[in-house]
C-alpha cells in the first residue's frame, strides 16, 4: 500500500488549499450583500424563468441514436488498432456486433427517431 | 486455414451452451424489428402467443443443453444451470399468460413488453450459469435494466413511473457497489482472475495478507447481492416498485429475479467465496434475521396487498438465506430451489386471483377481498390455499419446502436462526390468515365481479391443485432437487 502515499498526499493537498483559501477570504473579505449580488447570476441577461423546463423528447431520442454509433465508435478503434493480429476472428467478431447494432438502429428508426416534423 | 477452423471449433463447443439465451435474444430481437413494422396496430396481441412459443422452445433447449463450460469459463451449464434457468423460463411464461387482461383492458399491448421480458430472461438464464464475476456482473446489468423499464412500462400513471425510478436509482447505487467489490477481490486475488473456482484459491492464501481487503470486497458484493434480492437492509426499494408495477410485473419480480439473484448469490457464495466463508457468514447471519424479523413484522401493517406480498416476499428472501448460509453449498441450493420452485407456485396463483379483482389496475386494497367468499367461493377457497401454503401451514406445499430448508438449517447448526425463523413464520401467519377472515367472515362490498377469464382461471386451478396435492409428491421432489448439482 505504501507506493499508494503520494496519491494520498495529492489528495490531502487538493482539499486543503480551497479550505484554505475559502476561509481566509471569509475572515478578512467585506461583508455588503445587495439583490443584485445575491442572484445567481451578476451580469449578463436577466433572469426571466427557471431553468428547469420541459425538454422535446427528440432530443432525447437523438441522444440514443448518439450512442449507437458512440458505442460503434468506442469498439471500433481498439479493434482498428489490432486489426493485424486479431485477423479473421476479429473482423467475424466485429461483423458479428455491427449487425447487432444495425438490428437497434432499425429498431429506433421504425420507431419515429429520425422523422424531425 | 488453422485460425479459421480453431473459431469455428469454439463456436460448435461455447454456442449450444447457451443455445436456450440466444433463442430469446434472436426472436426478441427479430421481434422488435422488423416483426413489428409487419404487423397492422390492431394485430399487436398476436406477440403474447409468439412470445410463449419462444419460451417454450427457450426452455426445451435449455433442458436439453448437455453440461459443459464455455468462453473461457465465463459460463458453465450444469444441474444447478438447468434447475434455475427452467425456473425462471417458467415465471416468465406465467408472466405473460397473467398480463393479458390487464394489457387488453388498458390497451397497452406492444411488442416491446414482450420483448423486454424476453431480454431480461435472457439476462437471467446467463446470469444462473456464470462462473465469472464479470459474466455475473453483465448478466445482473442486462436482467436488472430490462426490468427497470418493465416496472415503469404504465408511463401514464405516475406511481409507476416514480416505482421505476427509484428501482433504477437504487438498483444502478447497488449495482456500483457490487462493481467496487469485484474490482477489490480481483485486487485482493492477486488481479489475475475474476473466475470463481481461482479465485476462491487466491483468496485461500491471501486471506493473510490482506484481510482487510478481502473482507471489504466480500462485504461490498453481499451488499450489491443482497440490494437484488431485497433483503433487509438493502429492501427500500422493494415495496414502492412492488405497488408502482403492473401487477403482472410485481409477480414476475417477486419470482424470476429473485430466483436468479439467489442462484447467482449461491454460486459466488458457495464456490468462489467459500474459502472466506468465516468472513461474511456472520453479517449474512444479520442480513437473514432482519429480514425475517422486519419482512414479517412490517407486512403486519400493510393495507395494499400488493405491499404486504413485497414485505412477505422480503421475509421470504430472509428464509432463503439460510440455505446460501449452508456450509454444504450444493444441500442449500437444493433446498432453496425447492423453497423457489413451490413459492413460484403460490404466487403465481395468488397474482393470478389479484389481478382478476384488479379488473383494469385499480383497487388493490386488502379491503377489496371482503367477503370474497360469499362472490365468488371458489376464488376466495384458492386465495385461502396460497395465503396458507405461504404461512407454512401442512400438509400444503409450503409446509414442505419450509420443512426441508429448516432442516438443513438446524442439521448444519444454525439453533437461532432457526429459531427465529420458526416464531417470526408464527407472525406471518396471522396477517396470512388476516386476508382468509377478511374473505370468510366479513360481509362483502356489493360490487359486481366478471367472469373469470381462461387464462386466470387455468393458472389458478393449476397452481392450487399442485399445492394442495404437492406434498403427497415429495419423494419425487426430492429427486428431483437431487438433480441440482455443479461440477
Amino acid at each position: 500500500m505504501s507506493h499508494y502515499a503520494p496519491i494520498l498526499l495529492v489528495f490531502l493537498m487538493a482539499s486543503a488549499i480551497p479550505a484554505v483559501v475559502w476561509y481566509l477570504s471569509r475572515l478578512i473579505r467585506p461583508n455588503l450583500p445587495n439583490a443584485i449580488k445575491c442572484s445567481s447570476y451578476e451580469c449578463g441577461i436577466t433572469t426571466t424563468t427557471e431553468a428547469r423546463e420541459k425538454l422535446s423528447i427528440r432530443y432525447y431520442l437523438v441522444a440514443v441514436m448518439f450512442l449507437v454509433f458512440d458505442v460503434e465508435t468506442v469498439f471500433l478503434m481498439p479493434w482498428a488498432i489490432q486489426m493485424k493480429e486479431l485477423a479473421l476472428f476479429g473482423l467475424v467478431e466485429i461483423g458479428v456486433f455491427l449487425f447487432l447494432l444495425l438490428l437497434g438502429y432499425g429498431y429506433i428508426w421504425s420507431k419515429g427517431a429520425l422523422d424531425w416534423e | 486455414m488453422p485460425f479459421a477452423q480453431q473459431l469455428w471449433q469454439a463456436m460448435l463447443r461455447d454456442l449450444p451452451l447457451i443455445s436456450g439465451p440466444l433463442t430469446l435474444f434472436f426472436a426478441a430481437t427479430i421481434m422488435l424489428w422488423p416483426g413489428d413494422l409487419l404487423l397492422p396496430s390492431n394485430k399487436k396481441h398476436i406477440w403474447a402467443p409468439i412470445t410463449l412459443g419462444v419460451l417454450a422452445v427457450s426452455a426445451a433447449l435449455v433442458a436439453n443443453t448437455a453440461n459443459g463450460s464455455g468462453f473461457s469459463s465465463m459460463f458453465q451449464v450444469d444441474g444447478f444451470t438447468r434447475g434455475f434457468q427452467l425456473l425462471c423460463t417458467a415465471a416468465a411464461f406465467i408472466t405473460v399468460v397473467l398480463s393479458q387482461p390487464q394489457l387488453n383492458a388498458l390497451q397497452e399491448q406492444t411488442v416491446e413488453y414482450y420483448a423486454l421480458i424476453l431480454f431480461s430472461l435472457g439476462g437471467m438464464q446467463l446470469l444462473v450459469g456464470a462462473t465469472d464475476l464479470v459474466s455475473v456482473y453483465f448478466s445482473v446489468e442486462l436482467m436488472a435494466l430490462c426490468i427497470y423499464i418493465l416496472v415503469a412500462y404504465l408511463r401514464t400513471q405516475e406511481r409507476s413511473i416514480e416505482a421505476g425510478v427509484k428501482y433504477f436509482l437504487l438498483g444502478a447505487f447497488s449495482s456500483g457497489i457490487l462493481l467496487y467489490g469485484i474490482s477489490l477481490l480481483f485486487a485482493a486475488g492477486g488481479g489475475v482472475t475474476t473466475n470463481l473456482l481461482q479465485l476462491n484459491q487466491k483468496l485461500a492464501l491471501a486471506t493473510h495478507n490482506n484481510s482487510l481487503l478481502v473482507f471489504a470486497g466480500v462485504l461490498m458484493v453481499l451488499v450489491g447481492f443482497a440490494f437484488k434480492v431485497a433483503a433487509v437492509p438493502f429492501h427500500m426499494w422493494s415495496p414502492d416498485a412492488y405497488e408502482g408495477a403492473p401487477t403482472p410485473i410485481t409477480a414476475y419480480l417477486s419470482m424470476a429475479p429473485k430466483a436468479a439473484a439467489l442462484a447467482a448469490f449461491l454460486r459466488v457464495f458457495g464456490t468462489g467465496l467459500a474459502s472466506v466463508h468465516s468472513d461474511w457468514s456472520a453479517p449474512l447471519g444479520f442480513i437473514a434475521a432482519a429480514s425475517m424479523i422486519l419482512g414479517n413484522v412490517a407486512a403486519l401493517r400493510q393495507q395494499s396487498i400488493k405491499r404486504m406480498l413485497a414485505y412477505s416476499s422480503i421475509a421470504h428472501v430472509g428464509y432463503m438465506l439460510l440455505g446460501v448460509l449452508s456450509k454444504d453449498p450444493l444441500g442449500g441450493a437444493r433446498a432453496v430451489w425447492l423453497y423457489l420452485l413451490t413459492y413460484l407456485l403460490m404466487q403465481s396463483g395468488a397474482f393470478a386471483v389479484i389481478i382478476h379483482l384488479q379488473g383494469t389496475g385499480e383497487g388493490e386494497r386488502l379491503d377489496d377481498f371482503r367477503g370474497l367468499a360469499r362472490r365468488r367461493p371458489m376464488l376466495a377457497f384458492a386465495m385461502m390455499v396460497f395465503m396458507l401454503s405461504l404461512a407454512g401451514i401442512p400438509p400444503l406445499l409450503g409446509f414442505f419446502s419450509k420443512f426441508y430448508l429448516f432442516m438443513l438449517a438446524i442439521q448444519q447448526g444454525q439453533y437461532l436462526l432457526t429459531t427465529i425463523a420458526l416464531l417470526t413464520s408464527a407472525v406471518a401467519a396471522t396477517y396470512y390468515l388476516g386476508v382468509v377472515n377478511l374473505m370468510y367472515f366479513k360481509e362483502p362490498t356489493g360490487v359486481q365481479l366478471p367472469r373469470l377469464g381462461t387464462a386466470l382461471a387455468l393458472t389458478v386451478g393449476c397452481t392450487c391443485g399442485l399445492v394442495l396435492v404437492g406434498t403427497c409428491f415429495g419423494p419425487w421432489l426430492l429427486d428431483w432437487a437431487q438433480t441440482i448439482t455443479w461440477f
